[in-house]
C-alpha cells in the first residue's frame, strides 16, 4: 500500500521541493507539489494525497492554517518540515493534527523513513479491536493486558492509559499536551510533573533497559514517540 | 506667566522696622486731616463730631495697615481729642475732668477696638489670601514639572515662584543617584557646598533617614503637627550644630529621592520658613516629578531594548531561513544521490568518496549553523526556556540516543533512579548537554570513555559529564565557558566552533543554575552542572 501511494509536498522553496520531489518520484510515489497555503489546499483537494508534507513558513496562508484546514475533511498524515526556531509553531501543528515532523535540513534517509512510517499506518478505526505488537511487547487494548515475550507486565491504569495511547499512535509524535488530554480529558500544569512520573514508571516496566529505552522515545520539548519495532515473537 | 491676581505682592513680605515707621506716618497723617478738616467749623458739639470721625479715621489705618498701626492710632486720636477739648475749652475743673476722663475712657476703649478687630480681620485676610496665593503657585509648579525638561533648568525658572512660596529663594535640589549617592542638580551650588561641608553631611543624614532637619525655632508643635514628615532639629542629625535652614527628605511614592534644602532669605528669619508645611510640599512636589523623571527613563530605556531584541530576532530568524534552506536542499539532493547510486547503476567508487566527503563536511557545516544559531538565540532572549518538571535519567538517555553508535558505545551512563524530577526546558538542557557530551568526545579522544552521572543533594542535584582526556588547565577553567575559546586542543584540530561552552554556560544561567569544570584523577575533565532543587528534600529517615 505504501508504493505508488500519493504525496503532496508543501513548501516555499523551489530547491526543497525539487529535491524532495526527486527523492519520492523515485522511491515510487505519485509526488504532487505546492508552494503556497492556497496552492496546497486546491492540490489537496484535488488529489486527495494519501500522505502531505508542509513547511510552516508558506506566503499567504501559513502552514499552521492549512494543518488546521486540512483536517477538518482529511485523515492522511500530515509530516511537518520545519527549522529550529520554530519550536512553538511546530507543536502547535501536532497539537492541530499534524501527525510527525522533520527538521531542516534533514537527509533523504531520514525523510524515507518518516515517510514510509506515517504511510504504514493503520486508520484508528480498524485499531480499536486490535492487540498491538511491536518487539517483544503485546498491548491488548480490549483486555487491557501487556506482555512482553508472553509475560503478563503490572502496569497501573494511568501508566495503561500512557502506554496505550503512545501505541496508537505509533511511530508518530504525541505532544506532551495531547497525552495529559488523553489520559486525563484535560489540561493542567501540574500534571505535567505526574506524567514525567508515569512516563518513567512504564519505561521502568516494559523497557529492557530504562537508560536506553527503546519503545518510548522522548523528542525534546515536544512529547514522546512510540517506536513500532518488527514482532519478535 | 505667573499667577498674580489682584493681590498686591507687598502685603506679603515681612515689614521692616522701617516701613512700619512709615505706616504710623500715615496714621498720624488721616489724624492730622480729620482734624484740620472739621475744627475750622468749630461749634457746638465739635468734639463729639470730631471723636466719632477719628473713629472711622482708626477704623480705615486698622483696615489698610493692620491692627498694630490700628491701636497706634487710636491712641493718637484720643491725644488729639485732649488736645482739642483743651483748646477750644481751657484747662478743664475738678468736676469737668472726671467727665473728660469717662469720656476719653470710653473713646479710647471703642477705638481701641476698632483698631484691633478690623485689623484682625485685615491679618486673617491677608493670610487666606497668601495661601490661596501659594496653592495657585504651586498648581502652576506642579504644572511646570515636565518630566522632559532637565530638572536643573527647570529650578532656575521656578526661583520666583519659590521665592514667594517659601518667602526666600535660596533653594538648593539634592538628588540621589543609583548607588543613595548625593549631588546638586544646579553645578552652581556645588561652590556652596565645597564652603560648608556641614550641608552635605545633614543632606545625607537627612537622606538616609528620610527625616527632616530643621532649626530648633521650627520644632513648634504646631508646625510639626501640619507635616507628614518625622523632623528632628540639627544637632540630632549632626551633634552640637543648630543652623537656619530646613532640610527636607524628597520621599516619593517608591523611594526618597533625594532631599531639598530652603535657607532663609539673606535679611533674616522667615515666617513662611517656619511653617514648613510649604517646604514639605515642595519636597513631595519635586520627589514625584524626580519619580516620574526616573520612570520615564527607564520606560525609553525597556523600549530601546525591546526594540534591539526584536532587531536581533528578525536577523536570527531570517539568517537562519537563509542558511538552513540552502543547505537542506543540498543534503536532501545528496544523500538522494548517494541512495540512488546503490541501485541498478553504482557511482564510480571516487565519486562516491567524494560525495561522501561533501555530505560529511555538509553535516559539520549544519553543527555549525545549530551552535551559531543556538547562541544568537540566546543572546537574543528569543530563546526562552519553557520549565517543565522533566526527569533527569529521561534527558540523559534521549540525549545520548541522539550520538551515532559508535559514540554511544563509549558514553557509560549511571542509573538515575534515586533523582527526583527537575524544573528546567527539556530542549535547552539537552543542549547543554549534548555540547558537554560532544566536548567530551572529543577531547577523550578516538579510544577515550565518556561517563555521564548524576548526584543528588539535599539542596541540589549535580549531572556531570566526565572524560579521560588531558583534562582542563587551572589557569583556563575559568576561561572555558567564553565564546571561541578552545582549551588544550587549539594545538589540534579539534572540530566544534568554539562555541559550544559557551551556549552551555548561557542555557545553565538562564535556568539559575551553575556549571563548572574540575580534575578527575589521574586525568580528564568533569564538566559539572548544578541544577536546585525546586524544594528542599526533606531528609527521610536512613
Amino acid at each position: 500500500m505504501t508504493q505508488g501511494a500519493r504525496i503532496l509536498v508543501v513548501d516555499d522553496e523551489p530547491r526543497i521541493l525539487r529535491a524532495v520531489k526527486t527523492l519520492l518520484t523515485r522511491k515510487g510515489y505519485g509526488v504532487t507539489i505546492a508552494s503556497s497555503g492556497e496552492d496546497a489546499l486546491q492540490r489537496a483537494a484535488e488529489t486527495g494525497p494519501q500522505l502531505v508534507i508542509l513547511d510552516l513558513r508558506l506566503p499567504g496562508i501559513g502552514g499552521l492554517e492549512v494543518c488546521r484546514r486540512l483536517r477538518e475533511w482529511t485523515n492522511a498524515p500530515i509530516l511537518i518540515l520545519s527549522v529550529r526556531n520554530e519550536d512553538i509553531d511546530k507543536i502547535s501543528a501536532l497539537d492541530l493534527g499534524a501527525d510527525d515532523y522533520l527538521t531542516k535540513p534533514f537527509s533523504s534517509g531520514e525523510l524515507l523513513a518518516r515517510v514510509r512510517a506515517l504511510l504504514r499506518r493503520v486508520p484508528d478505526t480498524e485499531i480499536a479491536s486490535q492487540v498491538i505488537r511491536s518487539g517483544d511487547l503485546a498491548i491488548d487494548l480490549v483486555e487491557r493486558r501487556v506482555m512482553r515475550s508472553g509475560r503478563a507486565l503490572k502496569l497501573t491504569r494511568t501508566q495503561f492509559a500512557v502506554l496505550s495511547v503512545l501505541a496508537q499512535k505509533a511511530d508518530r509524535v504525541v505532544t506532551t499536551r495531547a497525552l495529559q488530554k488523553e489520559v486525563w480529558g484535560a489540561t493542567a500544569d501540574d500534571q505535567i510533573h505526574s506524567l514525567r512520573v508515569h512516563v518513567s514508571n512504564v519505561r521502568a516496566t516494559i523497557e529492557a533497559d530504562p537508560t536506553a529505552p527503546a519503545y518510548i522515545i522522548t523528542e525534546p520539548g515536544v512529547g514522546y514517540r512510540f517506536v513500532s519495532l518488527p514482532p519478535t515473537d | 506667566m505667573l499667577y498674580t491676581g489682584s493681590m498686591q505682592k507687598n502685603d506679603f513680605r515681612h515689614r521692616s522696622p522701617r516701613s512700619f515707621a512709615l505706616l504710623v506716618a500715615g496714621g498720624t497723617l488721616g489724624v492730622v486731616l480729620v482734624s484740620m478738616l472739621l475744627l475750622p467749623h468749630g461749634e457746638a458739639a465739635i468734639a463729639e463730631r470730631l471723636a466719632l470721625a477719628l473713629v472711622v479715621v482708626v477704623g480705615v489705618a486698622a483696615r489698610v495697615w493692620g491692627s498694630r498701626v490700628g491701636v497706634f492710632t487710636a491712641v493718637l486720636a484720643a491725644g488729639t481729642l485732649v488736645a482739642v477739648d483743651i483748646g477750644l475749652y481751657g484747662m478743664p475743673s475738678a468736676a469737668e475732668e472726671v467727665d473728660l476722663i469717662v469720656d476719653l475712657g470710653i473713646f479710647l476703649a471703642v477705638a481701641l477696638v476698632q483698631g484691633i478687630q478690623t485689623g484682625e480681620m485685615r491679618d486673617v485676610e491677608a493670610k487666606a489670601l497668601k495661601h490661596e496665593h501659594a496653592a495657585a503657585l504651586l498648581t502652576q509648579l506642579s504644572a511646570q514639572l515636565v518630566p522632559d525638561s532637565p530638572m536643573a533648568g527647570m529650578l532656575n525658572g521656578l526661583e520666583a515662584n519659590l521665592s514667594e512660596i517659601l518667602g526666600t529663594s535660596r533653594v538648593t535640589v539634592l538628588v540621589a543617584d543609583d548607588h543613595g549617592n548625593l549631588r546638586p542638580v544646579r553645578p552652581a551650588a556645588a561652590l556652596e557646598l565645597d564652603k560648608d561641608p556641614e550641608i552635605m553631611q545633614i543632606a545625607q543624614w537627612a537622606f538616609a533617614h528620610s527625616t527632616g532637619a530643621v532649626p530648633r525655632s521650627s520644632m513648634l508643635p504646631s508646625a510639626r503637627s501640619r507635616i507628614e514628615t518625622n523632623v528632628v532639629d540639627h544637632s540630632a542629625a549632626l551633634p552640637g550644630v543648630h543652623r537656619e535652614d530646613v532640610f527636607m527628605p524628597m520621599i516619593s511614592l517608591s523611594r526618597t529621592e533625594g532631599v531639598l534644602r530652603v535657607s532663609p532669605p539673606e535679611s533674616g528669619s522667615s515666617p513662611e520658613l517656619r511653617s514648613l508645611a510649604n517646604v514639605e510640599l515642595i519636597a513631595h512636589l519635586f520627589a514625584t516629578f524626580r519619580e516620574r523623571q526616573r520612570l520615564r527613563d527607564r520606560l525609553f530605556e525597556a523600549q530601546a531594548l525591546e526594540e534591539g531584541d526584536r532587531v536581533k530576532s528578525a536577523i536570527v530568524s531570517s539568517v537562519s531561513h537563509e542558511l538552513k534552506t540552502p543547505l537542506a536542499s543540498a543534503t536532501t539532493t545528496l544523500s538522494s544521490l548517494l541512495e540512488a547510486g546503490e541501485g541498478a547503476n553504482p557511482l564510480d567508487s571516487g565519486v562516491r568518496e567524494d560525495l561522501e566527503a561533501v555530505s560529511e563536511d555538509l553535516e559539520s557545516l549544519k553543527g555549525s549553523i545549530d551552535r551559531l544559531l543556538e547562541l544568537s538565540r540566546l543572546e537574543a532572549l528569543q530563546w526562552k526556556p519553557v520549565m517543565e518538571w522533566n526527569d533527569l535519567s529521561d534527558l540523559c538517555a534521549t540525549v545520548r540516543a541522539a550520538f551515532p553508535e559508535r559514540d554511544r558505545a563509549r558514553i557509560s551512563m549511571s542509573t538515575f533512579d534515586h533523582v527526583p524530577l527537575l524544573c528546567f526546558d527539556f530542549g535547552q538542557m539537552a543542549r547543554a548537554l549534548h555540547h558537554l557530551l560532544e566536548n567530551a568526545l572529543a577531547y577523550a579522544g578516538p579510544q577515550g570513555r565518556v561517563a555521564l552521572g548524576a548526584a543528588v543533594s539535599d539542596v541540589s542535584v549535580r549531572v556531570w559529564v566526565e572524560d579521560d582526556g588531558p583534562g582542563v588547565p587551572a589557569d583556563e577553567k575559568s576561561i572555558v565557558f567564553e565564546k571561541f575559546r578552545r582549551g588544550l586542543g587549539s594545538e589540534v584540530n579539534m572540530g566544534g566552533s568554539g562555541l559550544g561552552l559557551a551556549i552551555v554556560a548561557d542555557i545553565v544561567s538562564t535556568h539559575g543554575a551553575r556549571v563548572w569544570v574540575e580534575d578527575v584523577d589521574p586525568h580528564g575533565a568533569r564538566f559539572v552542572i548544578e541544577l536546585p532543587l525546586a524544594e528542599p528534600r526533606k531528609k527521610g529517615p536512613a
